[in-house]
């Protein structure tokens, strides 16, 4: 807090004792001089002036001390003072406070996110000397992405090159997302993981929570270190942070391995963006996820899989090592190059010569998830600021109105010898308890709405959310600083009121009247504020239409009573051989739960967002020029369509005899059928082949089904090829559906136990209702329409808050009027028009901006709207009408009061 | 009485001062006091400023930075409305010190 220090000294300490210093140095060079103008030498008379002073350095201290406690005691007794106003009014305080809380709280919830996915620095030692690596330059072979660009990710044999053959880095390490099958005391489950370098640990200087964590000993060679380190959450979820754990085995993949030591507690990796649950050697990459042995990794230069990062020596910078790894990268891409004997010499200019090593800071960790959530954050903690200053401009609004209500107390201690500086230091701090209470309650209500947003941005379910959502010293230091800003700054407004008071008009009248410019300034922000919210209210309702429109699309098969999970038995350790029959007996399995009345299984699960996608040659068509003979090929159980309740067009669906050694056979949908061949019934008995070089044409066609929509609700599936999954060379994991007589829900259990009654180690992933996956598929548009609704409603109670602060503050100003008016015989109709007139026209010309404002607003959002255009009435006059109403309600109490003014008192009064 | 204790006095004659002179500076205050009081009253120099720092926080001086005849930057203290009722008190409990201490030399 050096800089915090700084100001506060600038401010009192330091600018005091210079005061002081220079007018205790006055008055002794004051008295040297008449000495020596007396006669006196000028040694003697600098002697004299001293004795006759005293000690001017305790002279100082005394006189400081003065100052300062009197200063001290007056902002005790400001405090006291402020308190006591604030106690008087409460509504006033109360609904300061709260406006506050909502600005505050939603800020500091979004800055939590904010943060933690942007500028947080990596819970390690000195994450400031991490670096990391990205390469350009072409590339060709296969690539295992978590996200970002591919130049993001080397191959293992690089890696170690690297590693081995610098002389600018502590350590490099080397790290890939992954997720996997564990199993521990026959329970199963899918789990986050991470395969590091055996150096992954030390090069970020982690101490063990228990146990140990890796060395390089644990990375020898491939499949030869079956150890593994926990990460500290997960230890605490799953194993109730147990030290004995420390020795013990459990499956990864079917495999066991031996848990040799946990994480340190905050750390929880260096690619970031997700929260791996356990910590497996690189070497182990094939027994740990089965589906990538074919590729070799460990010593395959054309698979780039691993993130790789380095700690810098000591005084190497950044640029340094750059430079000095210029000539290791060509060298090492030089011998690369032998791999391609046929290169063109295009290819080998763009592999080698163009080619590029780039060192870039990681001190905050590698996170393809930052840059996807970059963006809407941004514009999330804008909207917060925004929403932020109009709490700040509302509060201004209400100390204004209280200002002026106060203009003859304040007056009155002008007149009384009180200095502005007193006045404005009582306001300031009246101000900042404001402020200080509006914290408190945004802080309180900060956790709750970081959570909410979590689980919206980053679409997770509850407890595994990949964020912390809880408060800590950051956020909190954050949050103060910014009520300590808002209520400078809404304090200020009342300052200028009183920058230069006119005392004698001010106590001659019995009401203060606030200056016409802050009049106008406050009416202009209730407008502002009545437009916003017709605004946002508007954006809602079209989000919540287009999220209604999506809801009631035919999907093409009966979404209810339909439960659904993953299944996966090459991640418990079967092979491809064995999968198809483990999968059939699952299906079995589960066919034969009560209450269970059919069963099937995909390869490519429906509104997930999945594609898998392959090439067909069509008999007797002939394909035009660049045509893409792409298609959707899910591998489907028998049964399928009948689970699904997708309708068969045409045909016959598979049966248990499409199997291997069978003939080939597939099922087209409809849109396939009818662009290629007409008609469904002319699609049957058609021959297709898999390969477009050779066809063969082994391939019939025995069945049409009906269109759905396959990876979310907004987009058709187009032609598909369904074939039978028994017939794959590579079977893989599957999505099983299951379609229930009762409740969904209520089978979870039985369906859980069925499955661990086969296999414990087979993995129930993601069980869920079909009617719940429908909601995950939409919560892209569901998170959009829940933050529009939240600012909306946000913006529409400031806006009731700061028209009914203008009202009450007319209607009281005018209580005399009124009762002139009543007394003379108006109608208590006409003074409630005379309160409203003026804000229902500014009401009114806010709406007239708003409207086509929204519209050109919803235009910039057209993509993400569906089957609601921008002009639609229903949702512009909803909005129009709600905000209408809450105004309206916000309106009635000072209305009322002006309609029940007594012109007796009123008059009295006076 | 309880006000008229050492204090009390130096206040006193600081406010009267200011009161004869107008605005002067810390300097120009003990010289007047000096000459005012025929030599008699020597304050020491350096305890005038806490007092003159405690009245000016209690709002009954007011001060400003200006030049003296000299051309020397020096800070000017002068009487607000608050110190000269401060003053009008301070004198009227002094007489009464005066008066009572008078009486008790006279007793005997």
């Amino acid at each position: 807090m050096p800089l915090l220090r700084r100001i506060a000294n600038l401010f009192f300490r330091s600018s005091v004792e210079q005061e002081i210093d220079a007018e205790l140095r006055a008055h002794i060079e004051m008295r040297i001089e008449d000495s020596i103008a007396a006669g006196m030498s000028p040694e003697e008379a600098r002697r004299d002036a001293m004795l006759r002073f005293g000690n001017p350095t305790i002279t100082r201290e005394r006189v400081t001390a003065m100052d300062m406690s009197l200063m001290l005691d007056g902002i005790y007794r400001d405090i006291r003072y402020a308190l006591r106003q604030l106690w008087k009014a409460p509504g006033f305080a109360l609904t300061a406070v709260l406006t506050l809380a909502l600005g505050i709280g939603a800020t500091s919830a979004i800055f939590t996110l904010f943060d933690q996915v942007l500028l947080r620095m990596l819970p390690v030692e000195r994450p400031q000397e991490l670096v990391r690596f990205e390469w350009r330059g072409s590339f060709s072979g296969s690539a295992s992405s978590f996200g970002g660009d591919i130049g993001n990710y080397f191959s293992y044999p690089m890696y170690k090159d690297l590693r081995e053959r610098n002389e600018v880095f502590a350590g490099v390490l080397a790290a890939m997302h992954a997720s996997v099958g564990i199993s521990w005391h026959d329970q199963a489950e899918n789990e986050e993981a991470e395969l590091v370098s055996g150096n992954y640990f030390q090069v970020l200087g982690l101490k063990p929570a228990a146990g140990r964590l890796f060395a390089a000993s644990d990375e020898t060679e491939k499949n030869a270190n079956a150890v593994v380190v926990l990460s500290y959450d997960y230890w605490k979820t799953r194993f109730a942070a147990s030290r004995d754990v420390v020795g013990q085995t459990l499956l990864i993949s079917g495999h066991p391995f031996t848990i040799v030591g946990v994480a340190p507690e905050n750390f929880h990796t260096a690619i970031g963006g997700y929260r791996p649950g356990i910590f497996v050697p690189v070497t182990m990459d094939s027994i740990a996820m089965p589906w990538m042995a074919s590729r070799h990794n460990l010593d395959n230069h054309q698979s780039v899989w691993l993130t790789v990062a380095a700690r810098l020596k000591p005084g190497v910078s950044i640029a340094q090592a750059e430079a000095s790894l210029a000539p290791l990268w060509h060298s090492l891409r030089a011998e690369e190059l032998k791999l391609y004997p046929n290169a063109s010499p295009r290819f080998r200019e763009r592999f080698l010569d163009k080619s590029s090593l780039q060192v870039k800071d990681d001190s905050t960790g590698f996170s393809p998830g930052r840059m996807e959530l970059k963006t809407p954050l941004i514009i999330l903690l804008s909207m917060a600021g925004l929403l932020m200053a109009m709490c700040a401009l509302n509060v201004a609004t209400l100390l204004l109105l209280r200002a002026t209500a106060r203009a003859r107390e304040i007056s009155m201690r002008y007149a009384l010898g009180a200095k502005f500086r007193r006045i404005a230091s009582q306001l300031l701090i009246e101000g900042c308890l404001l402020g200080l209470a509006g914290a408190a309650a945004g802080l309180a209500l900060s956790p709750l709405v970081a959570r909410i947003l979590v689980r919206l941005i980053t679409n997770s379910d509850p407890g595994s959310e990949p964020y912390s959502t809880a408060l800590d010293m950051r956020v909190l230091l954050f949050t103060l600083a910014l009520s300590f800003l808002v209520s400078l700054l809404f304090s200020a407004a009342p300052l200028f009121h009183f920058l230069r008071p006119d005392l004698a008009n001010a106590l001659r009248q019995n009401t203060g009247t606030a200056s016409k410019g802050s009049q106008y300034f406050r009416k202009f922000a209730v407008g502002l504020q009545i437009a916003l919210s017709i605004l946002l209210l508007g954006g809602a309702g079209l989000f919540v239409r287009t999220l209604d429109n999506l809801r009631q699309q035919p999907v093409g098969f009966v979404t209810d009573h339909l439960l659904t999970f993953g299944l996966d038995p090459t991640g418990s350790g079967y092979g491809d051989d064995r999968t198809p029959e483990i999968v059939q007996a699952a299906l079995d399995a589960v066919r034969r739960i009560p209450g269970i009345e059919s069963a099937a299984a995909t390869t490519d699960p429906e509104l997930v967002g999945n594609s898998s996608s392959g090439g067909y040659a069509l008999q007797g068509y002939k394909p035009a020029e660049d045509e893409r003979m792409d298609f959707e090929t899910p591998h489907v159980m028998p049964g399928y369509f009948a689970t699904l309740h997708q309708p068969l067009l045409a045909g016959r669906g598979f049966t248990l005899a499409d199997a291997k050694g069978g003939p080939k056979v597939a099922i087209v949908n409809d849109a396939f059928a009818k662009r290629y061949y007409g008609s469904a019934q002319n699609a049957l008995g058609r021959s297709l082949s898999d390969s477009s070089d050779h066809p063969n044409f082994d391939i019939s066609i025995v069945g049409v089904v009906g269109d759905v929509k396959h990876q979310d609700l907004r987009t058709d599936m187009g032609p598909a090829v369904y074939t039978p999954y028994l017939q794959q060379e590579h079977p893989g994991g599957v999505q099983i559906y299951a379609r229930t007589a009762q409740k969904p829900e209520t089978l979870e259990a039985a369906l859980r136990r069925a499955m661990h009654d086969l296999d414990p180690k087979l993995v129930v992933d993601g069980l869920r209702t079909m009617d719940t996956q429908v909601d995950i598929s939409t919560s892209n548009e569901r998170a959009l329409a829940v933050l529009a609704i939240s600012f909306a409603v946000l913006a529409i109670l400031l806006a009731a808050i700061g028209l009914y602060g203008v009202l009450a503050y007319s209607t009281q100003s005018r209580t005399r009027e009124i009762g002139v008016r009543l007394a003379l015989g108006a109608q208590r109709r006409l003074v409630i028009l005379l309160v409203i007139r003026e804000m229902a026209i500014i009401a009114a010309v806010s709406a007239l901006i708003a409207l086509p404002s929204t519209i050109a607003l919803a235009r910039l959002f057209r993509s993400q709207l569906y089957g609601v255009t921008v002009f639609d009435p229903v949702t512009l006059i909803s909005a129009l009408l709600l905000t209408t109403l809450v105004l309206i309600l916000a309106a009635a109490v000072p209305a009322r009061r002006a309609a029940s003014v007594n012109p007796v008192e009123a008059l009295r009064n006076e | 009485m309880a006000k008229n204790d050492l204090q009390g006095s130096l206040d006193l004659l600081v406010l009267k001062s200011l009161s004869q002179i107008g605005s002067m500076h810390g300097y120009g205050i003990v010289l007047h006091i000096q000459r005012a009081s025929d030599e008699l009253l020597n304050v020491e120099e350096g305890s005038l400023y806490p007092a003159l720092h405690r009245m000016e926080q209690s709002g009954w001086l007011r001060s400003e930075w200006s030049l003296t005849e000299t051309g020397r930057r020096a800070k000017y203290y002068r009487l607000t409305p608050a110190g000269r009722k401060q003053l009008d008190e301070a004198e009227k409990s002094f007489e009464q010190l005066v008066k009572g201490v008078r009486a008790i030399l006279r007793y005997a």
